[in-house]
C-alpha cells in the first residue's frame, strides 16, 4: 500500500478535482445547453480529462505496468460512477425538455432524446476504461523511452569516467 | 508473486484494455462519422437510418461511416500497428469448401429475398439500397466482432464455448444497446453465438458475414 500511494498519486486526485470543477460548471449551466454541448460536457470532456490524467500519471510514476493498468481501470470506473450519479441526480425531465428546446434551430428540426438503457451505461463505462487505458499505454511507453534514455546517458557517463 | 506471474498479470490486463478499446472506440468513431457525414451531405444531424430518404443518404451517412469506423480502421490498426496478418483475422485466401458452398447458397437466398422485397416494399428506399446497406452492416459488425475482437480475445480465453458466449454478449448488449433487454437476450445472444461458432468452425470471416447478411434480410422480409 505504501508502495502504491506515493507523491505521484496526487495527479489522479488533480484529475478528479478538474472533473468536479467541470461538473459544478455544468450544474450551473444545464438549462443553457443544447444536445451537442450536452454530449460534449457529459461525455467527451470528462473522457479527455481522464485520458490526460492517465497519460500524465503513467509517464511520470515510477511504478510497474500492472499497478499503472489497474489504477487506470479503477479511476475510469470511479469517473463513470461519478458521471452516472451526476446524471441520475441532476438530469430531470424538465432539464431534458429544456435541452431539446435549446436544440431546435428551426420549425422543421426534430430532436429526440431517449432514456439510457443498461447497455448504454455499459458502453459509457467501457468508453472511460478505453480512454484511460489508451492514456496509460501511451504514458507507459513515454516512461519507458525516458528510462532507456537515462540508462544510455548513464552508460556514456560511466564510459568517460 | 514471482516476476513471471507479474508479467502475465500485466499482459492479461493489457489485453483486456485492448479489447475494451476495440469494443468502444470504433463505436464513438461511428457516432461521430454518422453525425458529421449527415451534416455535410444533408445539412442536418440524422443518426437514425430509418429516417433516411434515399440511396445516396443511406450509403454516405450510414454505410460508409460504418465500414470505415468498424472495419477499415480496426483492420488497419491490427495489420500496420500490431503487425497481424490478414489470414489470422479470418481473411483467408482459400476458404473451406463447405464454407464456400454455404456462402454461395446464402447469397442466392439474399438475391431472392431482395427480389421479393422489391415487389413488397412501398417505401422511398428501394430493396437494393436495403440489401447494400445490410451488406455493409454485416461486414462492419463481423469484422470488428468476429475478426478483430475475437482474435484479441483468443489471447486470454482458450475455451471456445466461453469465447463464443462472451462475444455473443458483447454483440447483443453493447453493439445493440438501444434494443430492449429481452430481445437481446432471446434473439441476439443466440445469433451472436451461432456467428461466433461459424467463425471458429470455418476459420474464415466470410461465412459469418453471409449468415449475418442473410439474417438481416430475412428479418426485413418477414417484418
Amino acid at each position: 500500500m505504501k508502495n502504491l500511494f506515493d507523491k505521484k498519486i496526487f495527479i489522479w486526485f488533480l484529475g478528479l478535482f478538474v472533473l468536479a470543477i467541470e461538473l459544478v460548471f455544468i450544474a450551473f449551466n444545464l438549462t443553457n445547453l443544447n444536445v451537442l454541448t450536452y454530449l460534449l460536457c457529459i461525455g467527451f470532456v470528462p473522457a479527455i480529462i481522464l485520458f490526460a490524467t492517465s497519460l500524465i500519471y503513467s509517464s511520470f510514476a515510477n511504478k510497474t505496468k500492472l499497478i499503472k493498468y489497474v489504477l487506470a481501470i479503477v479511476v475510469a470506473l470511479v469517473f463513470s460512477a461519478i458521471l452516472l450519479t451526476f446524471c441520475e441526480l441532476m438530469i430531470s425531465t424538465e432539464i431534458v425538455n429544456q435541452i431539446i428546446e435549446n436544440s431546435m434551430t428551426s420549425d422543421t428540426t426534430q430532436v429526440s432524446m431517449n432514456t439510457a438503457t443498461a447497455g448504454d451505461n455499459i458502453q459509457s463505462v467501457l468508453l472511460y476504461v478505453a480512454f484511460s487505458g489508451v492514456g496509460c499505454f501511451i504514458g507507459t511507453s513515454i516512461y519507458k523511452k525516458k528510462m532507456s534514455k537515462n540508462v544510455s546517458n548513464n552508460a556514456n557517463i560511466n564510459e568517460y569516467d | 508473486m514471482s516476476d513471471g506471474q507479474k508479467n502475465s498479470a500485466s499482459e492479461w490486463i493489457e489485453e483486456i484494455i485492448k479489447i475494451v478499446c476495440y469494443i468502444s472506440l470504433p463505436l464513438i468513431l461511428l457516432f461521430t462519422g454518422t453525425m458529421l457525414s449527415s451534416v455535410i451531405f444533408s445539412g442536418n444531424i440524422n443518426t437514425d437510418v430509418n429516417a433516411a430518404s434515399d440511396f445516396f443518404q443511406v450509403l454516405v451517412s450510414f454505410s460508409f461511416p460504418m465500414l470505415i469506423s468498424l472495419a477499415i480502421i480496426p483492420i488497419a490498426i491490427q495489420v500496420f500497428l500490431q503487425h497481424n496478418n490478414f489470414e489470422r483475422l479470418g481473411f483467408v485466401k482459400k476458404p473451406k469448401r463447405w464454407s464456400f458452398i454455404v456462402c454461395v447458397a446464402l447469397s442466392a437466398i439474399i438475391v431472392l429475398v431482395t427480389i421479393y422485397l422489391n415487389k413488397k416494399l412501398e417505401t422511398e428506399i428501394s430493396a437494393m439500397t436495403i440489401c447494400i446497406h445490410f451488406l455493409a452492416v454485416a461486414i462492419s459488425e463481423e469484422v470488428i466482432l468476429r475478426s478483430v475482437i475475437m482474435h484479441e480475445m483468443k489471447n486470454i480465453i482458450s475455451n471456445n464455448f466461453l469465447l463464443c458466449i462472451i462475444n455473443a454478449i458483447i454483440f447483443a448488449f453493447v453493439y445493440h444497446s438501444s434494443e430492449d433487454f429481452l430481445s437481446n437476450l432471446l434473439v441476439r445472444v443466440p445469433l451472436g453465438f451461432v456467428l461466433s461458432y461459424a467463425r471458429l468452425k470455418s476459420n474464415d470471416i466470410y461465412l459469418p458475414i453471409a449468415l449475418h447478411w442473410a439474417y438481416n434480410m430475412a428479418v426485413t422480409a418477414i417484418g
